[in-house]
């Protein structure tokens, strides 16, 4: 079976894209970046966020609602040592488990070549 | 604290996110492209994070060394080199919580399992106290033939400790995949000042006096370290790896 064609068989596999997709809000790549960052700090703020995803605030702010909606982060706001307002993210327990479900669908989805490349 | 949706009154933005339509997706190799920006997202913090850690904890280690040398001058009645050895563990285990130690497992585990490997996060925390216990043994067998008197003996375990510290970062090197510490050139001088430090104290008129030249050494690492930490996050590093 040729590169293509194993790409193809697993890419019609329904059922895997059945449930990357029940997984929504981590069908973008700086969603699931924020999720494996907070998976690996538990917490972090808002500007810690902004400097590793790199994107503009709006859309961070944009991607945080909507991880929230979904209820896989909390977010917390406060004053910081110096009283400015700073934004604190945490994930849930249900984010853990679905970027762990997601990182699992992937490594199935790619044939485990994400581990190789 | 209060729940807040930062995102609130920003919905009309619109900055195009890079969506991804798991149906739409042409080819593995797109998967694997995506999933290395995710943890590119995650390294960039985790590396910055992670250097501040070791900036501290190369500074804690330049205190640890004071007191010792304190000790040395001073308490007579207590062995220096088991002074050290004594509290070492010790400090490990209360700085592994103070360093962001317990933190660097997590990280090491989050960043494994975007890129695929799904080792539990238990075995990593083991492979972390192994790695501490690894280090820590021939100080402390050296201590106890050093007390006992087989001085001879006792000379082994210095050496011995300079290997396991090579071996050590050898093989980490080799299995940690894309780490979550980018090797600088204050690592490698606070790990030679280290070994050089260790092999002095087989050397019967230096001893545990031969930590003393590390002190400027490791406050310098350490400073090095904490000031630039933030370029982690700044600048963007092609291989993963800098001097």
């Amino acid at each position: 079976m040729s590169r293509e064609e194993q790409d193809d068989a697993i890419l019609a596999d329904d059922s895997l894209l059945g449930r990357l997709s029940s997984l929504g809000p981590l069908t973008n790549s700086a969603r699931v970046g924020i999720l494996i960052v907070l998976l690996g700090v538990k917490w972090a703020t808002f500007t810690d966020l902004l400097l590793a995803v790199k994107l503009p605030k709006s859309s961070l702010s944009m991607s945080l609602s909507i991880l929230q909606e979904s209820g896989y982060i909390i977010l917390r706001t406060g004053l910081s040592k110096k009283d400015r307002p700073r934004t604190l993210v945490q994930i849930t327990d249900r984010g853990e488990k679905a970027v762990k479900e997601y990182a699992r669908l992937m490594h199935e989805l790619t044939g485990g070549m994400l581990t190789e490349s | 604290m209060a729940l807040r949706t930062p995102g609130a009154g920003v919905e009309e933005s619109r900055v195009t996110l890079d969506e991804q339509n798991p149906v739409a997706m042409d080819s593995v190799e797109e998967l694997i492209r995506r999933q290395r920006q995710t943890e590119e997202i995650a390294l960039r913090l985790f590396r910055f994070k992670t250097r501040r850690g070791i900036g501290v904890a190369y500074t804690f280690a330049t205190v640890m060394v004071i007191l010792t040398l304190i000790a040395a001058s001073n308490v007579r009645f207590i062995y220096p080199t088991l002074f050290l050895v004594a509290i070492t563990p010790a400090v490990v285990i209360l700085g592994s919580g103070l360093f962001g130690y317990r933190g660097v497992v997590r990280m090491n585990y989050a960043v494994a399992l975007a890129s695929g490997r799904f080792e539990s996060e238990r075995g990593y925390v083991a492979l972390e106290i192994l790695t501490i216990v690894i280090l820590t043994w021939p100080w402390l067998v050296f201590t106890a033939l050093e007390n006992f008197g087989y001085s001879g003996s006792a000379y082994i375990f210095p050496p011995l400790y300079v290997a396991e510290l090579f071996v050590f970062l050898v093989v980490g090197y080799r299995t940690r995949g894309r780490p979550t510490i980018n090797w600088r050139i204050e690592d490698t001088i606070f790990f030679l000042s280290l070994c050089i430090a260790s092999l002095l104290v087989i050397v019967p008129s230096i001893g545990i006096m031969g930590f003393e030249f590390a002190l400027p050494v490791w406050i310098l690492s350490g400073l090095k370290s904490l000031y630039e930490a933030p370029k982690e996050v700044v600048f963007e590093y092609e291989s993963g790896r800098t001097g």
